[in-house]
């Protein structure tokens, strides 16, 4: 099942290396929104600072939500997604590659961002052990909910706009801890950050035994 | 509520469906009911029980707030299991979809009647509309999650496919509720914020009792609008295989291959 | 908003509300039971229907 998720994992990972849209277009587009950001909070450096983790969160979704879009609807294009639906792979092995490929895409753009977010809103790094293991724990949870209702939404015409509300609700709470672990990591507050990273895997646990259960029935539905 | 005649006898041609309007003795019963317990709760609630001693006459819109959510706790929970019943194999029935759909929506109007009702409660009592606690914020979360849940339900596609797609989203969205009520829950820890939840009145006596009754009155609302929405939906689904058929026959008829058997 | 105003507009809302969507499905249903008995006036060609048979649709709740 391993070598399978591998091959749906590197066939997406290699079309976006051909592609480059997540580099090209989605990457800048995140960097851009905490420019955006600057804007917002006329900027005042010190509110940067202090709201950076949320930010930096924010961003994240909006960069996330673009690449889920973007795995799904390679697939969607020209019936392609019947030929996911027949290649006989086993669907918990075609929702642990895409989880795999889409957390690897958000990852990269994730380092690019905190870079942004160091620079920008002057954010220093306290705790990159508790930095790497929220960002991870939280990266797999958003995808795993990204693969879920993304493929759910195959084929559906409005999925542009019903993605994003399916998404969004679900991955809240993983913002919302992910946020609350940054803030010790980039030394914003005192508090402890490992609790919200237990609540993050707790999460990411949840959302992809989910998703391996349901990727099946709602391929076939597609 | 008065309900049409009766619907027209089947004739003697082939088979055929009788609709009927959503309305019934059962229905006409749960209405009729409901009219009179709201008209109690509503006497109760604004004149017959006592101002609360700390929050004083605010309170008396927590005997409207408080039954919405619950009922609506209620139905999202029928929901599920309904949705479950579906998926299962061995219980799956047309019947359990449309209890879900139905359940659902109407959970979802008093999910928006809960918040309403909170804001103007919020409003009097904080002087502000909203806080960020836990129960608010998780309602808040509820309510887009079933709006998401509706939408998906909207979707055009074939009856068994948005069934089951539908199903597989109500169980999704009771996992995400449970996880969103307890990282708001955590979340507030932290906060230590002037919550509904805090300021809730000690709720006794007279009190107490107008809060269950104003709790049946709302039950027995929500059935009878969860009885007519799911013949709604009965309603919609014949019309769909009404169509559906009609369009088959004409197609066939454009062949030249004579009437479907 | 006093208190009272505040008071009276929150069991409005909750009085209201519900009424709407239930007068809504009522005339709706009404609305569709009535296209669907005058659609088979039109459909005597003996397509029989997915569902098949005579039913009387309060009786399948």
């Amino acid at each position: 099942m391993f070598a399978d998720a591998a091959l749906v994992a590197r066939k997406d990972l290699t079309l976006e290396l051909r592609s480059r849209v997540a580099t090209n277009q989605i990457l800048p587009l995140a960097v851009l929104v905490l420019v955006v950001f600057a804007f917002a909070f006329d900027a005042n450096t010190t509110l940067l600072r202090i709201a950076g983790p949320g930010l930096f969160w924010v961003a994240v979704l909006f960069a996330g939500l673009l690449v889920v879009q973007r795995a799904f609807s390679i697939e969607g294009a020209d019936g392609i997604h019947d030929a996911l639906r027949l290649s006989g792979l086993e669907p918990s092995a075609m929702f642990l590659g895409k989880l795999v490929s889409i957390g690897v895409q958000l990852l990269v753009l994730e380092a690019a961002l905190m870079v942004g977010v160091v620079l920008f809103f002057d954010v220093g790094v306290s705790d990159i052990a508790l930095l790497v293991a929220a960002t991870v724990t939280g990266t797999v949870a958003f995808a795993a909910a990204g693969v879920i209702y993304g493929v759910l939404s195959l084929g559906v015409r409005v999925r542009e706009t019903l993605l994003p509300l399916l998404v969004v609700p679900v991955v809240a709470p993983v913002l919302l801890a992910a946020t609350r672990a940054f803030e010790p990591a980039l030394g914003v507050t005192a508090d402890s950050g490992w609790n919200w990273v237990a609540l993050l895997f707790v999460v990411a646990a949840v959302y992809t035994s989910l998703g391996l259960v349901s990727f099946g029935p709602l391929l076939e539905d597609g | 509520m008065a309900s049409p005649p009766s619907p027209a006898s089947s004739s003697p041609s082939p088979v055929r469906t009788t609709a009927a309007p959503t309305a019934s003795v059962a229905t006409r019963v749960l209405g009729g009911l409901s009219l009179v317990m709201l008209a109690v709760t509503v006497l109760l609630a604004l004149v017959i029980t006592p101002a609360d001693v700390v929050q004083g006459e605010a309170v008396r819109l927590m005997y409207a707030h408080l039954p919405t959510i619950w009922v609506a706790y209620g139905s999202f929970a029928a929901a599920a299991v309904a949705s479950a019943l579906y998926l299962w194999p061995r219980t799956r029935r047309r019947h359990w979809d449309r209890v879900a759909g139905a359940t659902a929506e109407v959970g979802t109007v008093f999910t928006a009647l809960c918040l309403a009702t909170g804001m103007l409660w919020g409003r009097i009592t904080w002087g502000v509309y909203w806080q960020w606690d836990a129960r608010l914020t998780t309602t808040l979360l509820l309510f887009v999650v079933y709006l998401g849940y509706l939408a998906v339900r909207r979707l055009p596609a074939e009856p068994v496919v948005r069934s089951r797609r539908s199903a597989i989203t109500a169980l999704i969205a009771v996992v995400n509720i449970v996880i969103v009520r307890y990282s708001v829950d955590w979340w507030n820890t932290l906060h230590q914020k002037a919550s509904l939840t805090a300021t809730d009145p000690e709720i006794t006596g007279e009190m107490l009792g107008a809060l269950l009754f104003s709790l049946a009155t709302f039950t027995v609302l929500a059935s009878w609008l969860i009885v007519h929405r799911y013949r709604l939906i009965r309603l919609e689904e014949l019309r769909d295989e009404e169509g559906l058929q009609r369009a088959i026959t004409e197609r066939r008829a454009e062949a030249g291959l004579g009437v479907a058997g | 908003m006093d208190s009272w105003g505040t008071i009276l507009l929150g069991w409005t809302i909750v009085l209201v509300v519900p009424g709407l969507y239930g007068a809504w499905m009522v005339l709706r249903g009404r609305r569709l039971a009535r296209e669907l008995r005058l659609g088979e006036g039109d459909d005597d060609t003996g397509v029989r229907t997915a569902a098949g048979g005579d039913r009387d649709l309060r009786a399948e709740v």
